[in-house]
């Protein structure tokens, strides 16, 4: 599997007039759980939209393994799941998948295979079809899930793969997550959830469009002297306000 | 081209699987011309006249053959009938020469009893001899080039209307589709993927076009076959100008989605998009408007289909002598086709 390392430098990215990131910068090194935190309006879906390639930047750069993103030839490797469903609400869970799974040139008896294992995987099986207007909101995440995995890619870019789902299908997703790091994937992923956080390899604070910290969970705590990820947080928050308001 | 394939496998077993839009697509348009040729044709044809005096016997036989005749005792009595609403008109044999008054509100009634009393007249010159040799051979005979004398008004705007009831069910089914799948992230989800937004696009247009052909099949079908509009064109040359305005329609909805946040906003397209087609693109006879009007009737594709359809279906002419029309329609198609993969490309980044 290749490397997919992901480099954000100096990224800034503004609606209008309001600057969602400014100069954000990021380095996420292959084989790694990165997880971005921050409250909402932070800025984290935009920075994961240019991951992505759905969004361009005004300034800075994104380059995944090596090439500037938007690159059509990343597409294959790369998987993307977003904070809304994004699903034909009309067809069966198979008729979603096999939809995308053949955009991404899988076809045949192998699309079968990979099909049924992101089926297993996300414990949909027996649900396959059924109308996606029919599924709960924690199967349709799961199934939003399935189709960001099935041409197992190796950079998984996830928008806050987690809400909506039992504690129990939670720890599921995490060892997977785990297993697919472990496998040589890279995963970033969006989270307002502390515990989550904590499970992270590293840890990048997000507040105002900025990326306030960047590190292992414990050494963010260190840094700033607080007990766990939840405190820390507040504290860099804080101080940021703080420096805001001398300067002003 | 397997990606496109994809897309348009997808959207066919979409539309499939959603009984509501497919009776969208096929009975609501059949609806409306059946509607339309009800109003059109429902017109009054046998007027009611109210006669007073005496008219020669032939000609009361023949009026009575072509309107209801109401006998009227006197002129007042005659005048009150038509103030009533009771009789189309007066015709007043007591005065000479007769004198035929109408109610006049409603031209169309007028029109009418005019040519009912020259049907009449035609008639009873015919029944005798000598008014025949007095004015006979002077008489201009008519002869349609096209149509029929027992045409409708419905039939000179049917082709049009044929074309534009096409336009107007794709373009919003189209148009809605493609805002939600903006709206629903499912578009982001695609472009994600290694399908490019011209893809996308022919994979759209492949998509809608096997329900725009249907659409169109069942259309032409009815409007031909069961209504009875003269069609002296060839089914298939005919098909071919509807398919490829089906083509624009789609084009245009998928492109004016772009600027649509939500269905209500796709809806306000309609005035812009879709009302002014109907207004200056060949339902009206646009020859004596004014001159911004027929410049503006110019930049609709609708304009060149319907002067197309037309042409065909009342005056038999061939896709070779049209093929102008044709081009122009299909230029439109590429001009939003493109325009619709640049919008595309904009979302990805």
């Amino acid at each position: 599997m290749s490397s997919m390392n992901v480099s954000v430098r100096d990224v800034t990215v503004r609606f209008e007039k309001r600057a969602a990131l400014s100069g954000a910068t990021l380095e996420i090194p292959p084989g790694s759980i990165v997880g971005l935190l921050g409250p909402s309006g932070a800025g984290k879906t935009t920075l994961i939209r240019c991951i992505a390639g759905l969004l361009r930047p005004q300034e800075g750069s994104v380059t995944v393994a090596g090439l500037p993103v938007p690159d059509r030839s990343l597409a294959a490797r790369v998987g993307y799941m977003a904070q809304e469903d994004a699903l034909y609400p009309d067809l069966t869970g198979l008729q979603n998948l096999r939809f995308f799974t053949s955009l991404y040139g899988v076809r045949g008896p192998a699309a079968r295979e990979k099909m049924s294992a992101v089926f297993r995987l996300t414990r949909l099986e027996g649900e396959e079809n059924k109308r996606v207007k029919n599924y709960s909101g924690g199967m349709r995440k799961r199934l939003s899930l399935a189709v960001a995995l099935v041409h197992g890619p190796a950079l998984l870019i996830l928008d806050e793969p987690t809400v909506g789902i039992d504690p129990v299908l939670r720890a599921e997703f995490w060892d997977e997550f785990r297993k697919l790091r472990d496998a040589g994937t890279t995963l970033l992923l969006t989270t307002h959830v502390m515990d989550e956080a904590d499970r992270c390899d590293r840890l990048a604070l997000i507040f105002d469009g900025r990326v306030l910290a960047y590190d292992t969970p414990a050494e963010v705590c260190r840094a700033v002297g607080a007990k766990n990820t939840e405190e820390a947080f507040l504290t860099l928050r804080a101080r940021t306000h703080d420096r805001e308001a001398a300067r002003a | 081209m397997r990606n496109a394939l994809s897309i348009a496998r997808r959207i066919i077993t979409q539309i499939g699987m959603d009984t509501r839009t497919l009776a969208l697509l096929v009975i609501a348009p059949i609806a409306i011309i059946t509607l339309l040729w009800v109003v059109i044709n429902g017109g009054l044809s046998t007027p009611t006249i109210a006669v007073t005096g005496a008219p020669p016997e032939a000609f009361r036989t023949e009026l009575e053959k072509n309107a209801k005749v109401l006998d009227a005792a006197t002129t007042e009595e005659g005048i009150q009938l038509v103030r009533d609403q009771k009789a189309d008109a007066l015709l007043d044999y007591s005065t000479s020469p007769p004198k035929l008054t109408l109610d006049g509100a409603d031209p169309s009634v007028s029109a009418v009893v005019g040519r009912v009393i020259q049907k009449t007249s035609l008639a009873f010159i015919s029944t005798n001899p000598i008014l025949q040799a007095m004015v006979g051979s002077n008489q201009p005979t008519i002869e349609l080039l096209h149509g029929s004398a027992t045409g409708t008004a419905f039939e000179f705007i049917a082709p049009v209307m044929m074309g534009f009831v096409i336009f107007f069910f794709i373009f919003i089914l189209s148009a809605i589709s493609f805002l939600r799948e903006r709206t629903t992230g499912t578009l982001a989800r695609i472009l994600v993927t290694p399908a490019t937004p011209m893809q996308l696009v022919v994979g759209y247009m492949l998509g809608f076009g096997f329900f725009a052909a249907l659409q169109t099949v069942a259309i032409q079908l009815f409007t031909i076959w069961v209504l009875g509009i003269p069609a002296v064109g060839s089914f298939a040359e005919i098909l071919v100008v509807n398919l490829a305005l089906c083509l624009v329609a789609l084009s245009m909805g998928s492109f004016v989605s772009a600027f649509a946040q939500n269905e209500f906003q796709v809806l306000q397209f309609i005035p812009i998009v879709v009302v002014p087609q109907v207004l200056f693109a060949g339902i009206l006879d646009l020859r004596q408007s004014p001159l911004w009007v027929q410049v503006l009737s110019r930049i609709f594709p609708l304009t060149y289909a319907g002067h197309a359809l037309r042409e065909m279906m009342l005056r038999g002419k061939s896709l070779g002598e049209l093929w102008l029309d044709l081009v122009v329609v299909l230029g439109f198609a590429a001009l939003f086709i493109v325009l619709n993969a640049l919008s595309i490309r904009r979302v990805r980044a």
